[in-house]
């Protein structure tokens, strides 16, 4: 039987038992199917869970992305922000992430405590942020 | 947010007004010609270095360059100074700084019913009775109609 047609009809706890077993295996698919097939019908707040699982075991957590909650999405970007700001996937965050978490990501920048680059985050941060930005820098 | 494609326009025009090529502009700024090209066509966003050096070059202060100052942003300029997907974000994400009405005469159908349908499913934070003297027909039977 062709699982990936099932997907629609299963139950939600038949949906987070499967992206288990894909989260677990080593091929990161099960039967053919893989997270980004089950991301639209899993439930956001097991979404979450399952980003930042990815994101303690330094796997990719891109695919997650359109799927997550605003908070799930500033916690994974604020914490990125501090540890591994240089890797690319970080900035595909920005996008998805709130105004709030942007400004505390610019206090975080602007206080040294992230390296992450203010030039590829500025054109995403909420007006009145960048306006403080380029006074503080024009100062 | 930043509208990039608004702020590649207003490099570009600030640009012409003072008489410079587009590798002119990139020798003053130490950049390649790509680099100016792909500004204005909002493909990326200047440094903020760069962000600083235009606004001395052109002598404009940086909210206006980057589209953020008060003027550009009133109800009867916004279409007018960014790109029409920009204003339809600030709507999505509810960041329009004035009331709705003032700018909804202004969207074409298809972007009428894009804030139609998302002030249905409550994505966008607004009490739909106070566009009811706005909408035409179809869009009435459209949000009167059960999900």
């Amino acid at each position: 039987m062709d699982l990936f047609k099932l997907l629609p009809f299963l139950e939600e706890e038949e949906l987070e038992e499967l992206a288990n077993k894909i989260i677990n295996s080593e091929t990161n698919e099960f039967k053919g199917v893989k997270l980004v097939n089950l991301l639209p019908f899993l439930d956001e707040e097991f979404i979450g869970q399952l980003a930042k699982f990815s994101v303690q075991k330094g796997k990719s957590y891109h695919e997650f992305l359109p799927f997550l909650d605003d908070d799930d999405v500033d916690d994974i970007l604020l914490k990125a922000a501090v540890e591994h700001p240089i890797k690319n996937e970080f900035y595909s965050l920005l996008p998805f992430a709130s105004s709030d978490g942007l400004s505390k990501l610019l206090d975080l920048i602007l206080k040294k405590e992230s390296e992450a680059d203010v030039n590829r985050i500025y054109p995403f941060l909420d007006e009145d942020d960048i306006s403080k930005l380029f006074k503080i820098i024009m100062s | 947010m930043l509208d990039l494609v608004g702020i590649g326009e207003n490099i570009k025009r600030l640009r012409i007004q003072n008489n410079y090529s587009q590798e002119k502009l990139a020798e003053i700024l130490y950049v390649s010609r790509q680099a100016v090209s792909y500004w204005e066509g909002g493909k990326s966003a200047p440094t903020i270095d760069n962000v600083v050096t235009l606004s001395k070059l052109f002598n404009i202060s940086v909210d206006k360059l980057l589209l953020i100052d008060e003027e550009s942003n009133l109800p009867e300029n916004l279409l007018k100074n960014h790109s029409r997907e920009y204003v339809l974000m600030l709507i999505l994400s509810n960041e329009l700084k004035f009331d709705l009405t003032k700018i909804f005469i202004y969207l074409d159908d298809y972007e009428r019913m894009t804030v139609l349908k998302n002030i249905k499913n409550k994505r966008i934070k607004y009490d739909i009775n106070k566009l009811r003297y706005l909408l035409k027909t179809e869009e009435i039977i459209f949000i009167k109609k059960e999900k």
